[in-house]
């Protein structure tokens, strides 16, 4: 390698020919290339996130989908010092993720949307028991939330499914869910597949458990889709859909709505009873070191201070951020209705986190196709 | 000028895979000799080339120039270090190279001044006759154009030893007799070591010293161009080397000084019989190879030593005519000439000029002048059974 | 590298014949192949088996509690997952078969008429490669969409609408992506058909059709292999299945594969299942090609090819010829980079109208945060790996084209054609359950979660495409060249440079900048392997687009593709100042009037590892 290195130095130092020139360059980048290809290895290890504060921390990684997370971890970096090494995808890929490092895992923390993968990944013993924050105190809601085992924190919540409407369009919003097999709604409604649609599952399973069942459940959505149901495959689809008018009604995670209608502000959102709850969950795992889940309950009890919640409310303020808090004393943004004035229920995770393949299985199959 | 090395073949072996390309090859290449190797396409003789310049690798053996062994098994000199040149079949020029560049190319490794190199690619440019076209991209020239500036790299850098890949192969008639006279004389006057491969027999006669003769890997003969046109050692060499035709025979009569008696049907004539071997049967089965020009039309009334033909064609070659005669045994000669003309159809007798004629023994089984016989004829391996009875003289 | 090995430990001997180098060399050339090998396998084949073999044995990779199980295949089997198979393997034919008789009559027009603007032609086929299919459906969204342009502007047909969004919507877009693979396979053979065997057929009187047929006899090997990789490139792509399919719920194989992955638990095993049935596709499709192409070989060009006279076209044909290859372009790059602009630059939903045309979305995007280090991480990945991959593609090209290449060239050919049908969702996965094994950290070789990995995964991503894009200029490098080169006294390396880089530095050179915009716009492999606390373009343009603004998303996508093409445009500018004469007179003249595509030829080599 060296000595094509010097090759190359040697042919860029002599102007003899051009044609010696070139051809050097285009030999001599693959050198090159390979040398560089080393290097990046060293550096590839710095983060976002520095630390602040002058003593070397161990650095934590957290996997998080949420549109406040990096906002938080930069914040936490901030007043701790640790560094946090942000891994930002959608929920759909860290859980491929974390799945596919198996028994090896790379993640320190967890924070998406919904509390069945958590479920199933305190089942499978990934995640730190028996861990609440104590720097802030849970609101009624958020006490439901929690697990016996407190496997996973609650940090907030939105709600799974709720009717967004173009309010010069549609004049009265259906009130339940059975509405919406009414023939007025005939054609008009749409809504997400769960099997690629993360924040949907909990919709369908919600649907599910408030009708008395998975075969129930079923039923509904057959006599939905009888009466005309879209299926797209995201949020972003869905309310395209609506404001372009191709349907009336979009059934989609509230905080999406929400967002969506602070551009469109004719958009309205609608909560028929019963509406579910998806909370935004943060885990720790238990695999990592003794520092780093030290460092992880640090994190966590951030997110539960004030200041963590004021970080979590800032970062982004048209999408995620349109939580409802868990924890009391802060505020939620205007738009966002309070928790005690909504018909809500809160799925157990457990029970329907099992059968989340089987459900979305169902949904593609009978319902999309 | 360097000092023209001998080239040396021992054992040379060469396989790609299993299959074998070159088998057994010993030969030696004079210093400053003209050699040409003959051979049908697929009979090795392009590897075994490349062996020698060095693109190829041998598997066994051993190949060296000038005393130095430059291939051997696991060992290999790489071509740029044996101080050759060769000129390419299909040019090899480089396209994206003028013609003076192409040609500069060679002087690379002698470490000369820009005018001297300037001045040398010029000289033989100039030599060639491509003076004006140096600065022409070498798909702006003609076919003969673009052998001569490979030949010209070849010749520029005054190598001791120069490889021939079919030179002249992708040129049409007239240009080939132009620049073989040029290779022929441009090489003699450089002195320097010639291995060229043709598959051409006119070709090669008419530049060689010496003659080898490839066939499936093998080199068959090795000798200078008369001796491998009046002495062929089998069939192969023969036929390969230009024949009128070629007839089943009987021998007749005990050989006597190189010749031996043939019969076919109840026609005698002689033939030369340096292939067959010291033990000849009587009534042993050979084939007879008739050589061009050696067939005769005897005039008419002549019955000694003449066998019955009938004419075919007579096609006119300006000094008188060639014709395609036919046995009444069913053979066929061509390329017969009288200067009068027989017209087809004419009962004909012929001659055969037994200096022309060269006798190998048939393989049992197999007919005469089938090509698949050739391997085991060339042996000249006698008939087994051995009969003492031979007809008086 | 192993050359360069070779000459350091060769003692600078003034002995004309040195002992030592010949054994020297022959290590060093049976080193460079089982390199090769080597990292063909760590980093191509491992990764991919190690995820297909997860549909039968789950537990290998600590995803399951079976050793061997059928299950999986039972589940792909059924319902909506064969659909989805039985869909791709349909409109993937069809963009295979439509891709490849446009790209016979672009090439004919090309390469026999005067058809007017023939390089900026080529140009605008390398321009369809290089968009992403992505990039792609998201434009064609962007104007046929339920909220797009063509209802902004009040003129949505919804039948327009309907047809679009369909299997057919799917088949068309990628068969208009695969006209470049079909015209770069044709287009050699096309070019080595030369004059006499179309004149031959009209000397024994053949009409026009007679010499249609006669030519497309002899063009048949290559026809085949343009059939073959549109359809491997159409049946693992995945962008045209994110978007244009999931929306008009066309369920597609590659989708389902992604559907397994992304729900919770991800279903590994099958989406593995899947992925075998995509490689048993290709297979298929390759022993067809075999058996159809047996016996036949391609007509190398040589020396001695009369090159077919370009006719002129009169002015009616002229006219329908360039508005039929207008037409072309329109779908094939028009419609998608008009969706990309009008999405960025219109906020949505809203009458079009040019007192709503906005900049906002470009001004918003150097205050995105990090966005500016995600660009240049990502720029100096695209770098390496183009690089990377073009040295290795050159090396697997040559290897495969090689007359002697045998079973292992043969191998390797088809490995590199399977690996094309191999999704990326796919491959990524393979590398985490492959580089994440305890083992590799017990060694000390934690490769998982470095740039390192990702540079390697984006060389894997892009080496199939690369190496059979590469394999027809090399195939064509008459090894006589080299030969000569050496014979007249140049080293290994310095024949290399002097007589064959300079033949294939422009092939080289379209290698390059295909692999570079593949890698800068890669999403899979970038989301599951990109290290912490680093954001690839693709992954900050999802990111945007999931979480945020539409508009922004579309104008970041806009902006990285124009990036992209900013990267191609200088490397061609500096092409044209740093190559020495000699290399650009050879893009003009050498071979033929239209050369640049001839040496960016794929598949040339095809004939040794299948057709015999």
């Amino acid at each position: 390698m060296s000595d094509r290195l010097w090759d190359q130095n040697k042919a860029a130092a002599s102007p003899r020919r051009g044609v010696r020139l070139a051809s050097t360059i285009l030999a001599g980048t693959a050198a090159a290339a390979l040398l560089g290809a080393c290097g990046s290895a060293g550096a590839s290890s710095p983060t976002t996130a520095q630390a602040a504060s002058g003593k070397a921390k161990v650095p934590i990684t957290l996997y998080e989908a949420e549109g406040y997370g990096p906002s938080v971890a930069q914040a936490f970096t901030a007043k701790t010092g640790i560094p946090v090494r942000v891994v930002d995808h959608s929920t759909g890929t860290l859980l491929a993720k974390i799945q596919a490092e198996g028994s090896n895992p790379q993640w320190n923390m967890l924070w998406v949307d919904g509390d069945e993968p958590f479920a199933s990944l305190d089942k499978a013993g990934y995640l730190l028991k028996g861990f609440l924050p104590s720097s802030g105190s849970l609101n009624p809601v958020g006490r439901r939330l929690v697990p016996a085992d407190k496997s996973f924190i609650p940090t907030g919540t939105t709600v799974a499914g709720a009717v967004v409407y173009n309010s010069k369009v549609v004049s009265s919003p259906p009130a339940s869910w059975q509405d919406l097999l009414k023939p007025q709604w005939r054609g008009a409604v749409g809504m997400n597949n769960p099997a690629l649609s993360g924040p949907t599952y909990p919709f369908v399973a919600g649907m599910m458990q408030m009708l008395g069942g998975v075969n129930p459940g079923e039923h509904y959505f057959q006599s939905l889709k009888a009466n005309g149901l879209h299926v797209f495959p995201t949020n972003k689809v869905t309310l395209g859909a609506l404001v372009a008018g191709t349907i009336k009604l979009a059934v989609v995670q509230n905080s999406a709505g929400l967002g969506f209608a602070y551009k469109n502000p004719g958009l309205k959102v609608a909560y028929p009873s019963k509406v579910t709850l998806l909370p935004g969950i943060l885990g720790i795992d238990s695999h990592a070191s003794a520092t780093q889940i030290a460092e992880s309950k640090q994190f966590a009890n951030f997110v539960y201070s004030p200041q963590g919640q004021a970080a979590m409310l800032a970062g982004d303020p048209h999408g995620d951020s349109l939580f409802s808090p868990v924890v009391t004393g802060t505020i939620p943004h205007k738009a966002v209705p309070s928790l005690s004035s909504l018909p809500l229920q809160v799925l157990n995770p457990y029970v329907w986190g099992s059968r989340e393949s089987q459900v979305n299985t169902f949904f593609t199959n009978q319902i999309v196709g | 000028m360097k000092v023209s090395p001998e080239v040396k073949l021992d054992h040379v072996f060469k396989r790609y895979g299993s299959v074998p390309v070159l088998r057994d090859v010993t030969m030696t290449v004079p210093a400053g000799s003209f050699t040409v190797l003959l051979g049908p396409s697929g009979s090795g003789k392009s590897t075994l080339l490349r062996c020698v310049a060095g693109i190829e690798q041998i598997s066994d053996g051993s190949i060296s120039i000038g005393g130095q062994v430059v291939a051997a098994k696991r060992r290999h000199c790489p071509p740029e270090r044996r101080e050759l040149a060769m000129v390419f079949q299909d040019y090899a020029l480089w396209p994206h190279m003028k013609v003076s560049a192409n040609v500069a190319f060679a002087l690379r490794r002698l470490d000369l001044s820009g005018t001297e190199v300037h001045a040398r690619v010029g000289n033989m440019l100039e030599r060639l006759g491509l003076d004006g076209l140096a600065d022409r991209y070498p798909a702006e020239l003609s076919g003969g154009q673009q052998q001569r500036v490979a030949l010209a790299r070849a010749l520029v850098s005054r190598p001791g030893l120069i490889l021939f890949d079919e030179p002249l192969s992708n040129l049409d008639a007239d240009l080939r007799d132009r620049l073989r006279v040029e290779i022929a004389t441009l090489v003699r006057e450089a002195g320097s070591t010639a291995l060229y491969i043709t598959h051409d027999q006119a070709e090669a006669f008419a530049l060689a010293d010496l003659v080898g003769v490839v066939h499936e890997g093998q080199l068959v003969q090795l000798g200078p161009a008369e001796e491998i046109y009046s002495a062929p050692k089998t069939p192969f060499v023969a036929r390969f080397t230009g024949l009128s035709g070629e007839l089943p025979a009987k021998i007749s009569a005990r050989p006597d000084n190189g010749m031996v008696r043939a019969s076919i049907g109840d026609a005698h004539f002689s033939a030369r019989c340096h292939a067959l071997g010291d033990r000849v049967d009587p009534r042993a089965s050979v084939t007879v190879m008739v050589r061009h020009g050696t067939v005769h039309i005897a005039p008419p009334g002549s019955a000694e030593e003449t066998l019955e033909a009938e004419v075919i064609d007579a096609a006119f070659r300006g000094r008188g005519y060639d014709h395609v005669i036919q046995l009444t045994t069913g053979q066929r000669m061509v390329g017969v000439f009288d200067k009068r003309r027989h017209n087809p159809g004419d009962r004909v007798r012929i001659r055969l000029d037994p200096a022309g004629c060269h006798a190998y023994f048939t393989p049992s089984g197999n007919e005469a002048g089938d090509s698949g016989a050739s391997r085991s004829a060339e042996s000249g391996t006698p008939r087994p059974e051995e009969a003492a009875a031979w007809p008086a003289a | 590298m192993s050359i360069a090995a070779a000459r350091r430990i060769r003692p600078a001997s003034s002995r004309p014949f040195d002992r030592q180098s010949g054994v020297v060399s022959l290590i060093a050339s049976k080193a460079t192949v089982g390199l090769l090998w080597v990292a063909l396998g760590a980093f191509l084949i491992i990764p991919t088996m190690s995820f297909l073999v997860l549909a039968f044995s789950p537990r290998l990779f600590g995803q399951g509690t079976a050793w061997l199980t059928a299950s999986n295949l039972k589940t792909a089997l059924g319902g909506v997952t064969l659909r989805g198979m039985v869909d791709s393997i349909a409109v993937s034919s069809f963009a295979a078969i439509t891709a490849t008789a446009v790209g016979v009559g672009i090439a004919w027009l090309v390469q026999r008429r005067d058809l007017p603007g023939r390089s900026a032609l080529t140009f605008g086929l390398w321009a369809i490669m290089i968009v992403p299919t992505y990039v792609v459906g998201a434009g064609w969204e962007a104007v046929l969409g339920p909220a797009g342009l063509l209802r902004s502007a009040g003129i949505a047909s919804p039948a327009l609408a309907h047809l679009f969004f369909s299997g057919f919507g799917v088949a068309v877009v990628l068969a208009l992506r695969g006209v470049p693979f079909a015209y770069f396979a044709i287009s050699v053979a096309m070019a080595g058909l030369g004059r006499d065997v179309e004149d031959a057929a009209r000397t024994h009187g053949g009409n026009r059709r007679d010499v249609a047929r006669v030519a497309i006899g002899l063009l048949a090997p290559a026809l085949f292999s343009s059939l073959v990789i549109v359809f491997a490139e159409s049946i693992g792509d995945f962008g045209v299945a994110a978007t244009i399919a999931q929306a008009s719920s066309f369920p597609v194989a590659t989708y389902q594969i992604y559907a397994s992955i992304s729900t919770f638990p991800a279903q590994f095993g099958v989406a593995a299942v899947v992925g075998w049935l995509l490689v048993a596709a290709v297979a298929l499709a390759l022993m067809l090609q075999a058996r159809l192409t047996k016996g036949r070989s391609y007509a190398v060009i040589g020396g001695r090819i009369r090159p077919a006279a370009v006719r002129r076209l009169g002015l009616l044909p002229k006219l329908t010829a360039t508005l039929a290859v207008g037409f072309f372009f329109t779908l094939a790059l028009g419609v998608p980079v008009l969706g990309g602009f009008v999405a960025s630059l219109f906020p949505p939903l809203e009458p079009l109208g040019l007192s709503h045309l906005t900049l906002a979305y470009y001004l918003q995007i150097p205050h995105s945060k990090s966005l500016g280090g995600s660009v240049l991480f990502s720029m100096r990945m695209a770098t390496l790996a183009a690089t990377a991959t073009v040295a290795g593609a050159a090396i697997v090209a040559r290897l495969v084209g090689s007359p002697r290449a045998g079973w292992a060239g043969r191998l390797v050919d088809l490995t590199m054609l399977t690996a094309v049908a191999i999704p990326g969702v796919v491959f990524a996965a393979g590398y985490v359950f492959t580089y994440n094994l305890g083992f590799w950290h017990h060694l000390g070789l934690s490769l998982y979660g470095t740039s390192t990995l990702l540079g390697i995964a984006y060389v894997g991503a892009a080496l199939p495409t690369s190496a059979r894009l590469l394999s027809g200029p090399m195939a064509q490098l008459q090894g006589s060249l080299i030969g000569a080169a050496r014979v007249h006294g140049a080293s290994p390396i310095s024949a290399w440079r002097k007589a064959a880089l300079p033949l294939v530095a422009r092939s080289l050179m379209w290698a390059w900048l295909l692999a570079f915009s593949a890698t800068f716009l890669e999403l899979p492999v970038s989301e599951m392997l990109a290290p912490a606390g680093v954001t690839p373009v693709s992954v900050a343009v999802t990111q945007v687009l999931n979480k945020s603004n539409l508009s922004e998303g579309a104008a970041l996508s806009v902006t990285a593709v124009l990036l992209t093409l900013g990267v191609i445009a200088a490397v061609l500018a500096l092409w044209r100042v740093v190559a020495p004469a000699g290399w650009r007179y050879l893009g003009r003249t050498w071979w033929g009037p239209t050369q640049t595509e001839r040496l960016g030829a794929p598949m040339a080599g095809e004939r040794k590892g299948l057709a015999g």
